[in-house]
């Protein structure tokens, strides 16, 4: 399953408005799920983000967490040009965010794979300082195509 | 959504980030706990452990049985009155009570909850 395939035009937002984490993760999970089910996802996640931060520097953050809410993988992407604090391990703002939310348990663990490729896209994407290149959803599932060719 | 079912939500989802935070994969990522000199894997543990406390020791005995069996979905969604773990049709009245009180399926023996 490549990454290209699970994201949509209509779950990514390259504006996101949130400055804190909360509001952050608040905006990521309604572009999957409305109402109450939004409200148990962002405790999922928010429950993981206390262990420890999904912000895994450079920038990057990847809020993740399987719910039984979802019956197969999600994702949903957004990035913030002003940065949002996230506690993330370097200390820095977090610009770009993959949500990645799964089922309790899934067919070949393609959870824990799409959570690698996702870090390993994101590493390209600081290396080669492309975060803010993208100007449209369509042109962001082009770059992560090209990045996730690179990286097979 | 009752309590005694949302304490048993959220062991549940410990349980499944505790089973995920164990393998390789995850950790290549390099995620790390609130204090990067921490175990990650004893921070969720210990953490686990609190939770644990708040459950019944009945109830949590039934919760360990479930997840043994299953390996996941212990507390399930009922939707449009069946069974979001085995499938199986609840009778009206118990699907109607699961808004309110701690009810368990009659077939898989999972905890059931309802979301509007």
């Amino acid at each position: 399953m490549t990454l290209t395939s699970l994201l949509r035009p209509d779950r990514i937002n390259l504006d996101l408005k949130a400055k804190k984490k909360p509001e952050a993760l608040r905006e990521l999970v309604h572009m999957i799920r409305q109402g109450d089910d939004a409200d148990l996802l962002l405790a999922t996640l928010t429950k993981r983000e206390e262990l420890g931060s999904t912000g895994i520097g450079k920038g990057i953050a990847i809020p993740h967490g399987r719910s039984l809410l979802i019956d197969k993988l999600e994702m949903a992407v957004g990035r913030s040009t002003k940065g949002v604090e996230y506690d993330s391990i370097d200390h820095k703002a977090a610009h770009l965010f993959f949500l990645i939310m799964a089922p309790p348990q899934d067919p070949g663990n393609q959870y824990l794979i799409t959570l690698g490729r996702v870090a390993m896209v994101c590493q390209e994407l600081t290396k080669k300082k492309r975060l803010f290149d993208p100007q449209t959803p369509d042109d962001l599932i082009e770059l992560v195509r090209s990045l996730e060719e690179k990286i097979r | 959504m009752n309590a005694k079912v949302e304490t048993l939500r959220s062991l549940e989802e410990f349980d499944h980030i505790l089973r995920d935070i164990e393998t390789a994969d995850y950790q290549a990522v390099g995620f790390q706990a609130v204090k990067a000199s921490d175990d990650f894997i004893k921070t969720a543990e210990r953490e686990r452990e609190k939770l644990t406390r708040k459950v019944d020791p009945k109830l949590l005995a039934m919760y360990e049985r479930i997840m043994k069996r299953y390996g996941g979905r212990v507390v399930v969604q009922v939707i449009r009155e069946f069974c979001g773990g085995c499938y199986v049709k609840l009778p009206s009245e118990l699907a109607s009570r699961c808004r309110t009180e701690l009810v368990t399926c009659p077939n898989c023996g999972r905890f059931l909850y309802y979301v509007k």
